[in-house]
């Protein structure tokens, strides 16, 4: 360990209320749709009454709630979300209450908006980056997404990638060696050349650029670091469907059986929370050595975040 | 074999047997008429790549998004065009 070692635990989360699919209102009779969600492992989807910002606040007080720390020893709460470029769940006042009812007294806001389901990863470039360039101690990441109730079909990944869910997920990133595991690496891709690809008018260029996105942030990381990808434990993929997920980790050059799908047919796509869910839900139930690499792949849409994490 | 054959066999490898009688001709679309799903859209492409030993750049893409087997053809005629011209 040395001086620019960064740490990270305290990893909790917030889910909606789990409902099965085949009963949530835009795919109640959608008996084809259902089929094809369900052959690919797609069982439930979490949905939250609540704003994102409640979200992040009860996961957030779960984090603070596992460690020793209080708010007053926060230096900055990173909040990265997708769902704040809605008016209806983002004011310029929410953050502030935010941080005013986690007691965070010392520290600042930042916000990450822009790198969609790679939003955790850049968070957590920035928070590393600001505990190593700029001598912080402890940085708040807290990711919260959700739908808009008002659009129930937006949960629907088009046209057949995968339905979404609303969650929240936290955690603390650290100097200080009193936390579960190493942040070894934070690479990231983007294809600004896609901009303007959709899915419907360019479904073909869309696709395969997606694909072709995610092996460029691989090979990147790769190139990046020592570690080889058979040293990877366990690849943490966003929840998209079994055939996706398979697809990607071939593509990339890993075996299925090191991809963690158990929280698939749970809730399927948090947003950019499902990579931090599936992280501490897997690290949990499969009790890995000491040692152990994780690689985290964020793939969005047009963003690419790869996070390697080593277990203590 | 010609181009469409090669095709039409990429895509039996690819769905289920239930196309294996299927009347399939340059008009068939993809995802109306074959039900393709997007995996079975990415790696219709990827066996695209390789079974004509092309790349299917963004580039190529754009100028004709493959809904049909006769869009397919046409791009990689465009591609072997391209790659003529360059040598």
């Amino acid at each position: 360990m040395n001086n620019s070692t960064v740490y990270m635990g305290a990893i909790e989360y917030e889910l909606g209320e789990s409902v099965p699919i085949d009963q949530y209102y835009p795919l109640r009779g959608d008996l084809e749709t259902i089929k094809h969600f369900k052959k690919n492992g797609l069982e439930n989807i979490a949905v939250s009454p609540i704003d994102p910002n409640l979200l992040a606040l009860r996961s957030c007080k779960k984090t603070l709630k596992s460690t020793n720390l209080s708010g007053s020893d926060i230096d900055a709460v990173i909040y990265a979300s997708t769902s704040n470029w809605n008016p209806a769940f983002s004011k310029e006042n929410s953050i502030n209450w935010l941080l005013n009812e986690l007691e965070v007294t010392n520290g600042f806001p930042m916000g990450i908006y822009l790198p969609g389901c790679a939003n955790f990863s850049i968070a957590l470039r920035v928070a590393k980056n600001l505990i190593i360039g700029d001598g912080l101690k402890h940085v708040l990441i807290v990711t919260s997404d959700k739908t808009d109730p008002k659009d129930p079909e937006n949960r629907i990944f088009y046209p057949d990638i995968t339905l979404l869910s609303d969650a929240a997920a936290s955690c603390i990133v650290s100097s200080v060696d009193e936390f579960d595991y190493i942040v070894k690496d934070v690479q990231h891709h983007s294809a600004p050349h896609m901009w303007d690809l959709d899915m419907e008018k360019n479904f073909s260029a869309f696709l395969l650029e997606t694909v072709r996105g995610t092996e460029t942030a691989v090979n990147k990381l790769f190139s990046n670091i020592d570690e080889k990808k058979e040293d990877i434990k366990l690849l943490i993929l966003n929840n998209f469907n079994l055939s996706t997920m398979r697809m990607i980790a071939k593509q990339i050059g890993f075996r299925d059986d090191v991809v963690y799908m158990d929280n698939l047919m749970r809730f399927a796509h948090a947003f950019t929370a499902d990579n931090l869910i599936n992280f501490i839900d897997a690290e949990k139930s499969k009790n890995f050595p000491s040692g152990s690499l994780f690689l985290l792949l964020a793939a969005g849409a047009k963003n690419w975040g790869l996070i390697l994490i080593e277990k203590k | 074999m010609n181009k469409t054959e090669k095709i039409i066999e990429l895509l039996k490898s690819k769905l289920s047997t239930k196309y294996e009688n299927f009347n399939f001709s340059e008009d068939t679309k993809l995802r109306d008429d074959l039900g393709m799903d997007s995996m079975n859209f990415v790696e219709f492409l990827l066996g695209l790549e390789s079974e004509f030993n092309i790349s299917l750049t963004n580039e190529y893409l754009r100028i004709k998004n493959i809904e049909t087997i006769g869009d397919a053809i046409e791009v990689i005629n465009e591609i072997e065009r391209r790659e003529r011209a360059n040598e």
